[in-house]
């Protein structure tokens, strides 16, 4: 498939240019924390201090994860998550814990050295990591206390405060969704590309999006990053669980907590939260998570939404085609009419050097089947003296046209036609058209007339309804002609005739 | 928003000018001849008819001459679609009460042009 092969070239490139920008910002993040950590030992208790340092380790954390330095996201997450535990008031920053917080520095700068110059040689991160793993266990002077309880309800508001940070730090990461995703239109490759962007930059262990389809049905199309091939996919009827109803028809989230039946539906989650794609009236699908932490809950409603709003794209690309197609269908039609009225055109030429009604009216069948695509074409003359139609042409088969012969009130619909003016066919009477041998379904009886009258008429059997107007201009010029040729007749008649009476 | 009719017998036509006027943010039905576009006006009151002459069971005159009979119908502005070189419909159709024609073959932004004129879109 091109539109994964594209992805995936949209990916590699915006994931390089990240990466250059990345270790670009690093160096200046890392002398802003030497600077914050200098001041720290100073003064070990200003909040303001240790907020900074955790943003400082927040976004590398949060940016190598994104460009794939692991071990760098590695050693600042442990990083962040001890200075977030000082920010809880867990425990206080010691000379101790400065030290090791300026060895995971000194590593975090050699290995982004060694990122900016493609340095490959290994980099030994396990024993700083101990050591961050062991603050602040071994890090307690004997003297020092632990903090009493009088600071939980601190606890809680920088907890949350440190929660909202880190999602709204995620959203970021959000972004790059829509980048890549917008220029996709089939619902396989969102799904794989939200299943992977999930995967790859957010902490949940498994993930699966899980799409409806014909309205009653949830269909698994990816899952960890991972298209399910179409003969693999499960498929679950909405009605069939209080699970997919909540998430599809009521677009609520759904916790493994609050549902037994979970189990029953996804048995490969642990803990899975289920995650509405939501649109009107009902969700897409569902985007279900096995999560590790609460703080992300946020996030991935928000990957719901993003979800949402690009198959909402997807679907305005399909109704964009539609137009296309629709438009394409029109210029079509365009062309076909030019085509048409360029052969009248030649036709009308053509009509102009017809001798006598009967030449007039032969160019004029050969016209209408062989220009106008029609199946079958006969003229017939009126006579005024009998008030008879007379075969005066044929064409595509008409059988017996010199032999036909037969009074105009014989015949409603020529009569009709005649009397009228106007054209009568199949339409007016829900009946085939029998004429000797010749019998006609989708028929069309029009008159050929010029201001004298009615001359003749023509019948024909149509195949394409949109031949109708072609064929009425043409008869209007023949109807013309042939009061032109009729004059020239008498006129000629009536000079002969003078001339034999003298 | 502005109700047309379009009344041909050619699918073509139909569809050219339909494209045309919603497009443009009309609201459009069409009929394919004039017994239809008989039952159609007779449920809805449109603002205004474009409407082919040469067509079955009921043509483009019979049908306006029926339009201008009706209370609800008399002042619509109906704009006829005739073919080259009937002069006599075209006079017919004026002496009947139509608004205005155009020859066919017609560019739709001719037709714009005319419904311009006669059905200001705002």
């Amino acid at each position: 498939m091109s539109d994964e092969s594209n992805t995936q070239d949209l990916d590699d490139l915006l994931l390089a240019e990240m990466l250059q920008d990345f270790l670009k910002e690093a160096p200046e993040h890392l002398d802003q924390m030497n600077l914050n950590l200098i001041q720290l030992q100073e003064d070990p208790e200003e909040e303001e201090l240790i907020n900074k340092i955790f943003r400082n380790v927040h976004t590398l954390k949060g940016s190598a994860s994104f460009v794939g330095l692991k071990k760098i996201n590695e050693v600042s997450r442990k990083m962040e998550e001890v200075i977030g535990d000082v920010r809880k008031g867990a425990f206080k920053i010691t000379a101790p814990i400065i030290d090791i917080m300026y060895e995971g520095l000194d590593i975090l700068t050699t290995l982004i050295d060694k990122a900016v110059t493609n340095d490959g040689t290994e980099v030994d991160i396990s024993s700083i990591l101990k050591k961050l793993d062991g603050i602040p266990k071994n890090t307690i002077p004997a003297s020092e206390e632990q903090p009493d309880k009088q600071e939980t309800e601190s606890e809680d508001s920088h907890e949350l405060l440190s929660l909202y940070k880190q999602s709204y730090d995620q959203l970021s990461i959000l972004k790059h969704f829509i980048y890549s995703s917008v220029h996709l239109s089939d619902r396989e490759s969102l799904a794989v590309l939200f299943s992977k962007q999930i995967d790859e930059t957010m902490d949940a262990e498994r993930n699966a999006i899980w799409l409806v389809e014909d309205g009653q049905k949830v269909v698994e199309m990816a899952h960890d990053g991972k298209l399910v091939k179409e003969d693999n996919r499960r498929v679950l009827e909405i009605e069939s669980s209080e699970v997919l109803k909540r998430v599809i028809r009521d677009q609520l989230v759904v916790w493994s907590s609050s549902f037994a039946q979970m189990k029953d539906v996804l048995p490969e989650f642990q803990r899975p939260t289920l995650f509405p794609i939501k649109a009107q009236p009902h969700a897409f699908g569902f985007l279900v998570v096995d999560p590790e932490e609460l703080a992300e809950v946020e996030v991935y409603q928000f990957v719901g939404q993003f979800a949402a709003m690009i198959l909402n794209i997807s679907k305005l690309h399909q109704k964009v085609d539609e137009q296309r197609k629709e438009l394409n269908e029109l210029t079509e039609i365009l062309f076909k009419q030019n085509a048409q009225l360029s052969s009248l055109n030649h036709i009308e030429v053509d009509l102009m050097k017809a001798t006598d009604p009967v030449h007039l009216c032969r160019i004029v069948v050969e016209a209408v089947v062989g220009e106008l695509e029609a199946r079958i074409a006969a003229a017939f003359l009126i006579d005024k003296s009998s008030q008879e139609l007379i075969g005066a042409a044929e064409s595509g088969g008409f059988q017996g046209i010199d032999s036909t012969r037969f009074s105009i009130d014989s015949k409603k619909p020529f009569m009709q036609c005649i009397e009228s003016g106007r054209i009568v066919t199949y339409r007016d009477h829900a009946e085939k058209l029998h004429m000797g041998p010749n019998v006609l379904e989708n028929w069309v009886i029009i008159c050929l007339k010029g201001k004298e009258g009615p001359q003749g008429v023509l019948v024909t059997e149509v195949g394409d309804e949109d031949i109708g107007d072609s064929i009425s201009i043409l008869v209007n010029h023949a109807g013309i002609l042939l009061d032109n040729l009729m004059l020239q007749k008498r006129l000629g008649n009536g000079i002969k005739d003078r001339l034999s009476s003298q | 928003m502005k109700k047309m009719l379009i009344v041909d017998d050619s699918p073509s036509v139909r569809k050219l000018v339909e494209f045309t006027l919603k497009a443009k943010g009309f609201q459009v039905s069409s009929a394919g001849d004039g017994q239809e576009a008989l039952e159609l006006t007779a449920k809805e009151q449109f603002d205004a008819i474009i409407l082919d002459i040469n067509m079955p069971r009921m043509n483009g005159l019979e049908f306006l001459q029926k339009m201008r009979a009706d209370v609800t119908y008399a002042t619509t502005p109906i704009i006829m679609l005739t073919t080259e070189g009937q002069d006599e419909d075209k006079d017919k159709a004026v002496a009947l009460g139509a608004t205005a024609y155009i020859v066919k073959p017609f560019k739709p932004i001719q037709l714009l042009g005319f419904l311009e004129k006669i059905v200001p879109s705002s």
